[in-house]
């Protein structure tokens, strides 16, 4: 496998590492925070690689090497040696076909060979939750699911989704991964830490939530949120939410914030909050989440894999919510996460508004509040 | 050592500037910026902290009060009335049961000590685990009765009591209702009781007047014609009497108001009484009656003999009744109890009768009930006789049960406790006896069988033969013999036949032989001489030993079963009645008269005796003392009163279970003049019979220890 790294000017690609000259099929790209920025992008790197299947979205920030930009660009462009590949998008128009379109999907790429899919979704109109839903039902279990949903700079207003094409609101591209010698590890950790009372989800709609424990959620994020509360939405991702089961014990599913609406006192989450469900606020400290990034990666650093042949390629999605508590110290993520793999590794990715992988051995699933890795290289 | 994160942030700087030295202002940045982040990262903690307390505080505030609200509710909605009391029976709460129940407001509850709420029992106070019924105190004066129990509980230092109230008015009316619903049901069996008494005497009165007016119309002259009519009307009335009989036992026994007489007898009497009562009956039917007394059995028993011979001569009559061939036997055996010189006494009264269909023996012991209505038209009986017995053994302490195979025959069983007792004498006696040997012929092996049990108990070596020609033979080949005991009735060659065949050979000195003579039958004349004893069928333990000692010329320790005196005095006919209430009492009494050639007139209680005696004179009267309508003593002074001075005077003999010198005072008192001791013995009773009936110089002349053959 070879991969070129590709980064943004504000104009134009640049190579700030080697140049293969390659015929890549596939190339990714992470940039800007408004599907209009995005699908310039798309068009310079459609000229570049005329051949290649181009997928894309807009982001919260993007992660190029050691560092995290904000309206910038990351590309990647990958050349495979066997692996085959093929893509497919559907264009959404609400939230209502999001588990329907990951079937539709999952049913267009399906094949004996399938080993993998990456996601690539609009971050704002599509309920993540329910789109891996119909992806996982429709691909077979042993399939792998990696991916992340669009941001557009922590606004919550529209994001872009570009599949071999300008970047469009309510899109979803996924490519599928044919084979048997591309090899994947991966890793999603949080590093957020439940805190105070147990709380009842006793009124909500799929991803809106009304009630907690009969009382308006939204008062309940003010308070804690104090003065920052004028932030909102943006600042309630200092407190994410963890939902389970009343009978689980499992471990929860962390849950963050999209948008607000003052009138109907309401929250909208990256993911349903079913009724009846337990809830507890979270909260983490700057090292606790740079801690959960080098753990996701140690866990997707296997030996096997830092040992293959040809050129390795991190993904890392990580989330908004992240970088919001962070702030200017948000490549400390990053630089925790690159240490763990070999020097030459190419390393791409973004802020999203929800983190799609597997997590603690079980089902592909949509995080929130995650650094998710999904390490790529192929057996020679 | 340096923290990670300053060393993440060294690395950076070098990562940015690899060729130059760390620049300083740039690192100062750096750290305060991080300096800036921990300080709003504290102060997001510490509100978080802030709040989240609050918000807990709340919760659990709201937890308690939804808690307490829990279990307020609950314990207002119990039934029962709960107070909780502390330690100086001050009361803290109550719930609106409690009030309910006191019907009170709850204030003036509050302000009343618990203690004047109630009448404890005697020295009971409020403790932990009080439970007690009591009586209860309204505030307004009223009372009801409650139950009450009390449990002391502790909670975090507080100690207190905890009260549950119940008003059992309710129940009390309840229990009060089926008392007094008892005692009305209980009144009306009494009453039931009592007219069938009443009747059944306002019945058996003119009915003993037939019967004996019938017995005296018998010794006048009668052609055949009319001869045969009086038996008729006697038997008629007779078989009326037995009815009535068994109405009023059954409703004795229904109301509770059988009185059981207990005194000592000898253990196996009973059996050996209605053995001797039968006999005859099951002669004629050509059946085998036989007993069977287990090993180590106790010699004298304390119960009520006349209700055990009762029970056994009803099932051995009816085995009787419905055996055609075989034979009857009766078995019985004592395991002791955890009291001592208490045994439980097993009997069972097994038949080769036509048996008993398997759906009808959950039925057999009711009233009224017999296997088919048929049955009672083809054997007669009121179907009353098993309900009876059932009756008696369960006084008696004991169960009956019955098992029956259809074609094959039943088995009645029975059990009762008593006191009983191995008697010294019996056992000395039987010591002699050891390493006799002596032969056995009877062409019966059942027979055979309980001989050879009773004989190899005493000690003896015993050699069985069912062939009399193999036994005469054996007899005459060997000279270790010490005894024959021999069947007399057998199909090759009878008892006699083999006597006097042996006689021949071997003398009475030489080889005594001891004859059982069936039932009834007279001994041929002449064979007095060739025997050494005789006994009639089925033979009586204590009899066969006395006989068999008699006959190897042992003389016997005891001298409290005796032999019926060898004496052949007549006595004189004469009119005789028997007053006696128990009718099987009544049939072993008339057999032992007939035995003496006497017959005797009968009447169930005292009212009945004194109503035929004026119509009839009898020359003695056999009166049992413990009898319902009117006792002996009572019927004594009647009968004594209305007769004439210088007129007809009957001889008066009591039949008593009492001899205490006091008891006999009375009868005399009364006007008796004699007595005889229950249960009464042939040799008794022939005694005292000829005392008063014989002229003076005869009775003189019996043997006053009667003891030889």
């Amino acid at each position: 496998m070879k991969v070129t790294h590709l980064s943004w000017d504000g104009s134009q690609w640049q190579y700030p590492g080697a140049v293969n000259p390659a015929q890549p099929q596939l190339v990714l790209f992470f940039g800007g925070t408004d599907p209009a920025q995005t699908s310039l992008r798309y068009r310079r790197l459609a000229s570049l690689f005329p051949a290649a299947e181009i997928l894309g979205c807009s982001t919260a920030g993007e992660i190029s090497g050691y560092e995290v930009t904000e309206e910038g660009g990351v590309a990647v462009a990958l050349e495979f040696a066997s692996t085959q590949i093929r893509t497919a998008g559907i264009l959404l128009s609400g939230m209502a076909g999001s588990y329907q379109a990951g079937a539709t999907l999952a049913e267009s790429l399906r094949h004996d060979q399938l080993q993998a899919l990456f996601v690539i979704s609009d971050g704002n109109r599509v309920n993540g939750s329910e789109l891996v839903q119909g992806l996982r039902d429709h691909v077979g279990e042993s399939v792998f699911i990696a991916g992340g949903l669009a941001g557009d700079g922590g606004k919550f207003e529209e994001t872009g989704v570009s599949f071999n094409g300008d970047a469009l609101a309510g899109q979803i591209a996924v490519v599928g991964f044919y084979g048997e010698s591309l090899q994947i590890g991966w890793g999603s950790v949080g590093g957020w830490t439940p805190f105070g009372p147990l709380r009842r989800i006793t009124r909500s709609e799929a991803n809106v939530l009304y009630e907690l424990d009969g009382k308006p959620a939204l008062g309940l994020y003010k308070s804690y949120l104090g003065d920052s509360a004028e932030q909102l939405p943006g600042s309630a991702l200092h407190f994410p939410i963890m939902i389970r089961p009343e009978s689980d014990q499992e471990e929860g599913l962390v849950r963050t914030i999209l948008s607000i609406d003052d009138d109907k006192q309401s929250l909208t989450f990256a993911g349903n909050m079913p009724e009846g469900h337990t809830a507890q606020l979270m909260m983490a400290s700057y090292e606790s989440l740079v801690e959960g990034a080098a753990a996701a990666a140690t866990h997707a650093a296997t030996a096997v894999m830092r040992d293959a042949p040809g050129d390795h390629l991190v993904l890392m999605i990580s989330c908004v919510g992240r970088k919001l508590v962070l702030n200017h110290r948000i490549e400390e993520e990053v630089e925790a996460v690159a240490d763990l793999f070999p020097a030459d590794t190419v390393f791409a990715g973004y802020y999203s508004y929800g983190e799609i992988s597997p997590q603690h051995q079980g089902f592909c699933e949509l995080h929130n509040q995650t650094m998710t890795i999904t390490y790529f290289s192929e057996r020679s | 050592m340096i923290h990670p994160l300053l060393e993440r942030q060294l690395r950076r700087l070098q990562r940015k500037h690899p060729d130059q030295e760390l620049p300083l202002k740039e690192l100062l940045d750096l750290v305060s910026e991080t300096y800036q982040q921990l300080e709003e990262e504290r102060q997001k903690k510490d509100r978080s902290l802030r709040l989240m307390s609050e918000e807990l505080l709340e919760m659990n505030r709201v937890a308690m009060a939804s808690q307490e609200a829990y279990v307020s509710t609950l314990v207002e909605n119990v039934v029962d009335g709960v107070i909780t009391v502390d330690r100086n029976f001050r009361i803290a709460k109550v719930n609106a049961a409690a009030i309910d129940i006191f019907q009170a407001q709850e204030d003036d509850l509050l302000r009343t000590n618990f203690k004047d709420l109630f009448s404890f029992p005697d020295h009971q106070s409020l403790i932990d685990g009080l439970e007690c019924e009591l009586t209860g105190h309204r505030l307004d004066g009223s009372s009801f009765p409650a139950e009450l129990s009390v449990s002391e509980i502790s909670l975090e230092e507080r100690s207190f009591f905890l009260a549950i109230l119940r008003d059992i008015s309710p129940r009390k009316e309840a229990e009060q209702a089926l008392i007094q619903a008892k005692e009305k049901a209980e009144a009306l069996a009494q009453s039931k009781a009592e007219f069938l008494s009443t009747m059944s005497h306002e019945i058996r009165t003119p009915l003993n007047a037939v019967i004996g007016m019938t017995s005296i119309l018998t010794d006048t002259p009668l052609s055949m014609e009319q001869s045969e009519y009086v038996h008729t009307i006697k038997t008629g009335g007779e078989a009326l009497l037995a009815i009535i009989n068994d109405i009023l036992d059954f409703s004795k026994i229904e109301s509770n108001r059988l009185q059981l007489e207990v005194i000592p007898f000898p253990t196996l009497e009973p059996i050996e009484d209605t053995m001797d009562l039968l006999a005859g009956k099951a002669h004629d039917k050509s059946l085998e009656l036989l007993y069977d007394a287990a090993p180590g059995l106790p010699t004298i028993l304390h119960s009520d003999i006349t209700r055990i011979r009762q029970v056994l001569v009803n099932l051995v009559g009816n085995a009787i009744k419905f055996t055609e061939k075989g034979e009857i036997v009766v078995r019985i055996d004592a395991t002791p109890t955890s009291q001592p010189e208490h045994y439980l006494f097993t009997v069972a009264v097994q038949d080769s009768g036509v048996g008993i269909p398997k759906d009808r023996l959950d039925t057999l012991f009711q009233a009224f009930s017999q296997v088919d209505a048929s049955i009672s038209r083809k054997y007669g009986g009121t179907g009353l006789g098993l309900a009876i017995s059932k009756g008696i053994v369960e006084q008696l302490g004991g169960t009956m049960w019955v098992t029956s195979e259809w074609g094959k025959g039943s088995t009645f069983c029975f059990t009762f406790e008593a006191k009983a007792e191995i008697l010294r004498q019996e056992a000395d006696d039987v010591q002699q006896l050891q390493g006799k040997r002596v032969l056995v012929v009877d062409d019966n092996e059942v027979n055979i069988q309980i001989l050879e049990q009773t004989l190899q108990r005493w000690g003896l070596e015993v050699i069985a033969f069912t062939s009399p020609y193999e036994a005469l033979d054996h007899a005459l080949h060997h000279d270790d013999l010490d005894l024959i005991i021999t069947d007399g009735l057998m199909p090759d060659m009878s008892g006699p036949a083999m006597v006097r065949e042996l006689r021949r050979f071997k003398s009475r000195e030489v080889l005594p032989v001891i004859l059982f003579t069936s039932g009834i039958h007279r001994l041929e004349p002449g064979m007095e001489t060739l025997i050494n004893g005789s006994l009639s069928k089925p033979g009586r333990q204590h009899l066969l030993l006395q006989v068999v000692m008699q006959a190897l010329q042992l003389r016997p320790v005891t001298d409290t079963l005796r032999l019926p005196g060898n004496v052949y005095l007549p006595l004189p006919k004469m009119k005789l009645l028997l007053v006696e209430d128990n009718s099987v009492n009544q049939r072993v009494a008339l057999r032992m008269l007939s035995k003496l050639g006497l017959e005797a007139d009968v009447v169930g209680n005292g009212q009945e005796a004194v109503d035929i005696c004026q119509t009839i004179h009898y020359d003695l009267i056999l009166m049992d003392m413990m009898m319902p309508v009117m006792d002996g003593i009572e019927a004594t002074e009647h009968i004594r009163r209305k007769e004439r001075p210088n007129g007809h005077r009957s001889t008066i003999i009591s039949m008593t279970a009492n001899v205490m010198k006091e008891d006999i005072d009375r009868c005399y008192e009364a006007g008796m003049d004699d007595f005889l001791s229950k249960p009464v013995r042939l040799d008794k009773l022939r005694e005292t019979l000829a005392r008063w009936m014989l002229p003076q110089e005869a009775a003189s002349q019996l043997d006053p220890d009667p003891t030889t053959l």
